[in-house]
């Protein structure tokens, strides 16, 4: 680390924060590149890389609950810690400083949203799929059972015909 | 021509602004106000008047000032999206040693990281050969005129008025009118007296003269010595109430408070022991050391507003001995804050603007009172013996329970508000083991020399970073 870096430095890999752990802080990358990845049902899923300049560990500071996500170094990184209490104060002198935060939580929400409507199109092209799959198989057991049922009708009448001329002759 | 609505003069599309300094107030307030209007689609003009070059060594670009931007206003600004690059920052601060008659102890950073900046506001002290670092004025500067702020060089010799708008002049040039001006000339600056005589009844800050001065120890000798950690003296001599020596790039600034610092002070300062201690042993300032005696923000100033025009900074008002540029921040922010959203009344500064500067007015009372408790404990040995031994005994436990130290940190480093320190020295936590120790502190001076000595090598073995000497 540099004598005129501040903040602290993280090894490739380093946990920032861990999900599930109580927060009393933010960070603010100041160099490289950090991962956001959440557990859920033991499996590991990749949400994000967050860049110089971006804001994690936010919702910590304006709500009381655990840590909803790990963040790791990718690389190298650098970030700097926002202390909840001396945030908060400033927010509540000057509710301007929350701008940059908010900008980035919409931001935020705006890629989940995309990748929600993404994946559900995703989803809804699959059904269409399967329901016009399944509607040609009908159509087809429909036909093939219709046929099937005009050759037994035809094989029953068969013989009851030809006894019948058998009969009459 | 701006519309009046009742008491309100509001900033429209295509007004024009001009910034009279371009320091961290003025160009903060700049970059707020460009910020601020280009949000609603309002175009603006600034116009900033800084004749300095902050970029030339010496005191042509300098702004006389130890350099420290604290651990809030580094958190403030990185929240604003206002990095402080290693090419501005000469030194992360991670602990700071503060040294009393009775001996010294280290206080490390609460959370183990550097959160607290050395830069050199100016180009450099004037014996630097080759400018390394960036200066954080120009940094800042630089930042107004990307967020498209225009920046001119020539000095302002006049300001008046034009009807009910203030006037800019120049020399050579005819005088310019603008629907806001504003004053961000610090107390060091001539200008100061130009908007004292605009006649709105504005009376400057009362203000104290401080030392400050480069010593040109180099970039390896400095990192040997002192690390990154500011030293801090709480010294029994006459007339200093402290003095700090801030490790940097290729120079320590070391900057001295008191009443009427003289050429006797200063050299009974570089000769105390406990500063020899922090220097290579024969090392002597040499002749033409950089120094200046700059003035300091002491008291409050009165009315720093009026229709149209406003003071932000040190001119206005600043915190008592700390944490000048992030003083300048909060009220330059807030003066843009209310031009932009409110107006530039009187009535709309009255309203919006001057309660951020009495906040900060209240809290510095409470820092007469902590600087006040400090000076009579840096006169008493048991004290300062007492508050040593409590940093000792903290020094394992996690940040927020360290509490001696964290009042200590806060207050020298300017990271907390004065009110907020004052109100943890009222805890019972705070208080007991405190009392406790200075009991301890008390018996122990009088008990035999044998008992002393014996302290004395116990202390010297224990893990903590309290120096011999503590214990008389």
């Amino acid at each position: 680390m540099k004598t005129g870096e501040l903040g602290k430095t993280f090894r490739d890999g380093e946990v920032i924060i861990r999900q599930g752990e109580p927060g009393d802080r933010m960070y603010i990358v100041q160099a490289g590149t950090v991962a956001v990845s959440a557990h859920k049902n033991g499996q590991e899923f990749q949400i994000t890389n967050l860049k110089t300049g971006d804001v994690f560990g936010e919702m910590a500071l304006f709500q009381q609950e655990t840590r909803s996500a790990t963040v790791r170094a990718v690389g190298e990184a650098r970030v700097i810690t926002v202390d909840k209490k001396g945030f908060l104060r400033r927010v509540h002198e000057d509710p301007s400083l929350a701008y940059r935060i908010l900008q980035q939580m919409s931001e935020r929400l705006r890629r989940m949203n995309g990748e929600l409507s993404r994946s559900n199109r995703g989803v809804f092209v699959e059904r269409r799929t399967f329901k016009e799959r399944r509607a040609v198989d009908r159509r087809q057991r429909t036909a093939h059972a219709a046929a099937s049922e005009k050759r037994a009708r035809a094989d029953r009448r068969g013989p009851d015909r030809r006894k019948n001329y058998s009969q009459i002759a | 021509m701006a519309k009046r609505y009742n008491d309100t003069i509001a900033l429209e599309e295509g007004h024009r602004v001009a910034v009279v300094g371009g320091g961290p107030a003025g160009s903060l307030f700049s970059y707020f106000l460009l910020l601020f209007s280009n949000r609603f689609d309002r175009n603006i003009h600034v116009d900033i008047y800084e004749p300095r070059d902050f970029e030339h060594p010496g005191p042509a670009g300098c702004n006389m000032c130890g350099g420290i931007i604290s651990e809030s206003l580094v958190q403030a600004l990185a929240v604003e999206g206002i990095n402080l690059p290693d090419s501005v920052v000469q030194r992360g601060i991670e602990s700071y040693v503060l040294h009393t008659e009775a001996g010294s102890c280290c206080i490390n950073t609460p959370i183990g990281e550097k959160r607290i900046a050395a830069v050199h506001r100016g180009g450099g002290p004037r014996t630097g050969q080759q400018a390394k670092w960036q200066s954080f004025d120009a940094h800042l500067l630089k930042l107004a005129i990307a967020e498209g702020a225009h920046r001119h060089t020539a000095r302002v010799s006049e300001i008046g008025w034009y009807g009910d708008k203030p006037q800019v002049k120049v020399k050579g040039k005819p005088p310019e009118t603008y629907e806001l001006l504003v004053g961000a000339v610090g107390m060091n600056s001539p200008d100061l007296s130009l908007f004292e005589k605009l006649g709105f009844e504005y009376q400057r800050p009362k203000q104290t003269k401080t030392y400050i001065t480069e010593l040109p120890l180099g970039e390896q000798l400095i990192s040997s010595q002192f690390g990154d950690a500011m030293h801090l003296f709480l010294l029994d001599i006459p007339r200093l109430e402290f003095a700090a020596m801030i490790p940097k790039g290729d120079y320590v600034t070391t900057c001295l408070l008191g009443e009427n610092i003289d050429r006797d002070l200063i050299s009974s300062f570089f000769r105390h022991p406990a500063v020899r201690k922090c220097l290579p042993a024969d090392w002597e300032p040499p002749a033409n050391i950089c120094h200046c005696s700059p003035k300091m923000f002491f008291g409050n100033s009165l009315n720093p507003f009026t229709d149209r025009v406003v003071l932000v900074g040190d001119a206005a008002v600043a915190r008592l001995f700390k944490d000048g540029i992030g003083a300048a921040y909060r009220t330059a922010k807030a003066a843009a804050r209310t031009a932009v959203f409110q107006g530039v009344s009187a009535a709309d500064f009255r309203a919006h603007y001057w309660p951020q500067c009495q906040s900060i007015m209240h809290d510095n009372l409470f820092g007469r009172v902590i600087f006040e408790v400090v000076h009579r404990i840096k006169e008493m040995r048991i004290p300062a013996s007492a508050v040593l031994r409590t940093i000792g005994a903290e020094e394992q436990r996690p940040g927020n329970s360290r509490r001696m130290s964290m009042v200590l940190w806060d207050t020298f480093t300017g990271s907390a508000p004065y009110k907020d320190i004052f109100m943890r020295t009222l805890h019972p936590s705070f208080i007991v083991p405190f009392i406790a120790r200075n009991i301890v502190s008390a018996l122990r001076s009088n008990w035999p020399s044998k008992e002393v000595s014996a302290a004395r090598a116990s202390q010297t073995q224990s893990t903590t970073h309290i120096e011999m000497g503590e214990i008389q």
